[in-house]
């Protein structure tokens, strides 16, 4: 029945934890070794999380050994999601702002 | 063969545990696809009749200037209370879960969709959460008087049942949730051998894209509607100014899932549309590729669109040029299917039997329903028709006279299959002509009324726009009568009608190939379809299946 | 319905075999299903974020001074606890695959416990804010400025829901403990088990995205 063949080893698993590790101890130094203003530490912050999650999605959750569909739709979910956020930023961003246009 | 002896989907059933003597387990506890259909259609058709009676009591109230039999607070709660029930237990579950669940398996060649269980569970949820709506009428304030849009602060403030009514929204959010999982994966794993995404009907592209909707929307208003219930009970602060909070952010949190909510509406009303063009114009569809197409851009560019909604709301100007661009844009796609239909007609000999009629007043209402909204969506224009009756009539015109007008129209185009038997096709066209002057009677005063200032959920008005509310008044009563009557002659049809044969229409989908009604495991053989779904030769279907599926192999 | 079903099977025009997807025994489907029921999730916690994004903007430097509240220690234990749990949640489904029924089930019992110690952590953070009179619409808390009403308004709705999401992360892992004592679970169909490592992935991944936007970002502005 299964036709699916699985690449995740014991050890791809431990090398994964031990890089999700380093980059966790990545996570605490980095206001030590970039300080700055706070959207310097979001940014780095989000960055570290976002390769954390590719990790993840792709070892862990076996994303890059699935069939393509699997990944297709990963992305569409999270286009969505991030269409979201975008333009609720245009009002967040821009919502007491006059608009001057048409002066 | 006489369909009426043969043994149907009626006479025995597969039951999520255990075998049950009782016929009524045998129906709450079934897991086949076509009974389920029949159990939401049921139950939705009850909450439809009470939700038109709830708005007949709104325009009685309305008939004349003053109170007539209702007082303001209780006129608010009338208003929530039509428009809970008719988006969240009639128009989502809609077309989807009655025509998609019995219908979906059977286009695609399939035996049952592919978490059987798992749409039980939806129709249980479904159920599930009707009650909690219906219950919170009899405890407490009684019913919601926010509106069906529950807007914070209001919905935050009020001391009417909001938390029934928004965990009932959430748990049916639930069901809707499930419905989409299912028929995702159905049609990505359970197709015939053979039919590619290009060869599956139209309805079925229909169902996919509402289904990715479901999945993606839903669960956004599932959270919004937690906030609220959580800004109620522990003042998170959230949507509350005097902490910080944006009863905006609400309005867009909100609207992220409600105006996908309503491409989730229409899609599957179009798709009913391409099916029963092909078979009354004797033709295949005109542009296929770009009717399925335009399923999934609108399904795509409608996740972008919702600050329509908040235009006069105090958004960023930003937004609101982004929205109402974007906006226009999705009238596109909708706008091509709109054209491959009317293509489909032209020289075609039309048959006008009653789902036909339907479809053709659905492109007359939709039209004019879908162009008002780009009226709307004029950001200029709508400062002076935010929140009036124009939008009321926008919206009945849309959900009104594009999908419940399809929904009366697959039950008319389906009947045959699910009862075997064929409706009396003479009062069924006066039952279309009565609801469709009484609907544009009762709606089409509404858009001037709306332009000449008259604001929606308002208790009174002034002198001047009485004449508009009387005319809509006499028009309720028409389209309610009429509808009335056209239930009363399908539920006659049922035991009475004229027995028909398998594809009384002479169609070509694969659902006309096999016994009305269907068995339980709908193919006997399935078939291996290399072919497009609406292929007519002369006027007749190109070939004809029943052999392959019922007899032996293909030969 | 039988055990086994020989697979149906058609034949087209020229005389090839095409299989019947048997939708009651269809390993891609039951995980195809299951990653769309994870996007519910993903939009459920993404809209979450949504909100904290639209406030944070708004009011940042309230964020952070908030921010400051919050323990760092125990914040990073939990981060390495949830991190640790996954890893073993998957040699869980490396060994039921290998039919290694003994160190599948032990694997998921350490994850329980792991996930115990964070709740556990998680319940001390909490009692921490609430004994300094901060919990949403305290006195002490509606004193504080707007931003801060709301850093810790979100900080206990979105901790909750992923608490919550971790208690029935529990329950479902020892639900898949009985069904392979019971042989629904085995080292050909061990579907459901791999849905439910998705699942605790997901868990996971909310919490990469939580630790850093609720805890470092206290390290904002000054340094």
């Amino acid at each position: 029945m299964s036709t699916v063949t699985h690449d995740m080893t014991a050890e791809m698993y431990l090398k994964i934890f031990v890089v999700l590790i380093i980059l966790t101890v990545v996570t605490f130094l980095q206001p030590y070794v970039i300080p700055g203003t706070i959207s310097d530490t979001v940014v780095a912050q989000l960055f570290i999380a976002v390769i954390k999650a590719t990790l993840i999605g792709s070892y862990y959750m076996h994303l890059k050994y699935e069939a393509p569909l699997f990944r297709y739709i990963v992305l569409m979910a999270l286009v969505v999601l991030a269409i979201f956020f975008i333009i609720t930023a245009s009002d967040a961003i821009f919502r007491n702002e006059s608009f001057d246009l048409f002066q | 063969m006489d369909n009426l002896t043969k043994k149907s989907f009626y006479d025995e059933t597969h039951t999520v545990f255990g075998h049950h003597e009782s016929k009524l387990l045998q129906w709450i506890f079934t897991i086949d696809h076509k009974r389920i259909a029949l159990l939401y259609l049921v139950v939705m058709m009850a909450f439809f009749i009470i939700a038109i009676f709830v708005a007949l009591s709104m325009r009685m109230e309305l008939f004349a200037p003053g109170q007539q039999i209702m007082d303001p607070n209780t006129y608010n709660q009338a208003f929530t209370l039509h428009g809970v029930i008719m988006i969240f237990l009639f128009v989502i579950p809609g077309i989807p879960a009655v025509f998609g669940n019995f219908l979906l398996p059977l286009l695609i060649g399939a035996r049952d969709v592919s978490f059987p269980r798992l749409n039980l569970l939806s129709w249980w949820l479904y159920m599930f959460g009707a009650l909690l709506a219906v219950m919170s009428l009899f405890v407490g304030q009684g019913f919601a008087d926010t509106g069906w849009t529950f807007y914070a602060p209001y919905s935050v403030q009020t001391g009417t049942n909001v938390i029934f009514a928004l965990t009932a929204a959430y748990i049916l959010g639930l069901a809707s949730i499930l419905t989409g999982i299912n028929f995702v994966v159905t049609v990505h794993r359970l197709r015939a051998p053979g039919m590619g995404f290009f060869k599956m009907p139209l309805f079925v592209w229909g169902l996919y894209s509402t289904a990715w909707i479901q999945i993606l929307a839903t669960p956004v208003v599932g959270i919004t509607l937690i906030l609220v219930i959580l800004e109620r009970t522990l003042g998170i602060g959230i949507f509350d100014p005097s902490k910080g909070g944006d009863p905006i952010l609400y309005e867009h949190l909100f609207w992220i899932y409600s105006h996908p909510a309503v491409y989730l509406m229409i899609l599957p009303a179009f798709g009913v549309v391409s099916e029963i063009l092909p078979t009354f114009c004797r033709r295949t569809i005109f542009g296929y590729r770009s009717i399925a197409i335009s399923s999934a851009m609108i399904a795509i560019i409608g996740y972008l669109v919702w600050g329509h909604h908040l235009l006069t709301s105090g958004m960023s100007e930003w937004a609101k040029i982004i929205f109402a661009f974007l906006t226009f844009f999705v009238a596109i796609p909708t706008g091509i299917k709109f054209f491959d239909w009317v293509a489909t007609m032209y020289k075609a000999s039309i048959i006008f039997a009653t789902p036909m009629l339907w479809v053709v007043g659905t492109i007359i209402t939709f039209a004019i329903g879908g162009l008002t909204g780009l009226t709307l969506v004029t950001i200029g224009v709508d400062v002076h028709l935010h929140d009036t009756y124009f939008v009321v009539a926008h919206f009945h015109y849309t959900i009104f006279g594009g999908v419940v007008f399809m929904l009366f129209a697959a039950m008319h185009y389906w009947f045959p299959k699910f009862t075997g038997r064929m409706y009396c096709e003479r009062s069924a066209k006066k039952a279309f002509y009565g609801i469709f002057i009484g609907f544009n009677t009762l709606w089409f005063p509404m858009f001037l009324a709306g332009a000449y200032g008259m604001p929606r959920r308002y208790f009174d008005y002034l002198p001047e726009f009485e004449i508009y509310h009387k005319i809509a008044g006499v028009g309720a009563v028409i389209t309610i009568a009429s509808i009335l009557y056209m239930l009363y002659i399908l539920i006659k049809a049922i035991k009475n009608g004229e027995p028909c044969g398998n594809n009384p229409w002479n169609s070509t989908t694969l659902e006309w190939q096999i016994s009305s009604p269907p068995p339980l495991e709908n193919f006997k053989n399935i078939p291996y379809v290399d072919f497009m779904p609406y292929e007519y030769e002369k006027g007749q279907p190109k070939r004809d299946l029943t052999k392959i599926i019922e007899g032996g192999n293909h030969d | 319905m039988t055990e086994t079903t020989s697979p149906e099977i058609i034949y087209d025009k020229e005389g090839n075999a095409h299989e019947i997807v048997d939708f009651n025994d269809d390993y891609t489907g039951s995980k195809l299903g299951f990653w769309l029921f994870l996007f519910t999730e993903l939009m459920l916690f993404g809209a979450m974020f949504l909100v904290f994004s639209f406030f944070f903007y708004r009011f940042s430097n309230d964020f952070v001074v908030a921010s400051d509240n919050l323990n760092l220690v125990l914040g990073g234990i939990n981060t390495i606890v949830l991190l640790l749990s996954t890893y073993f949640m998957g040699i869980s489904l490396l060994s039921i695959r290998q039919n290694n029924i003994e160190k599948s089930k032990k694997m998921i019992y350490i994850t329980i416990i792991l996930s115990i110690i964070f709740l556990t952590i998680k319940y001390f953070e909490w009692m921490a804010e609430i004994h300094h009179g901060i919990y949403p619409d305290s006195q002490a808390l509606n004193a504080l400025s707007h931003g801060e009403i709301l850093f810790f308004g979100l900080y206990f709705t979105m901790t909750g829901f992923h608490g919550i999401h971790i208690i029935v992360g529990i329950g479902v892992m020892l639900w898949a403990v009985k069904l392979i004592n019971n042989k629904k679970i085995t080292a050909q169909k061990y579907v459901v088990l791999e849905n439910i490592a998705l699942y605790w992935d997901i868990v996971h991944l909310v919490w990469v995205f939580l630790f850093p936007l609720f805890y470092m970002i206290s390290f904002g502005g000054a340094s």
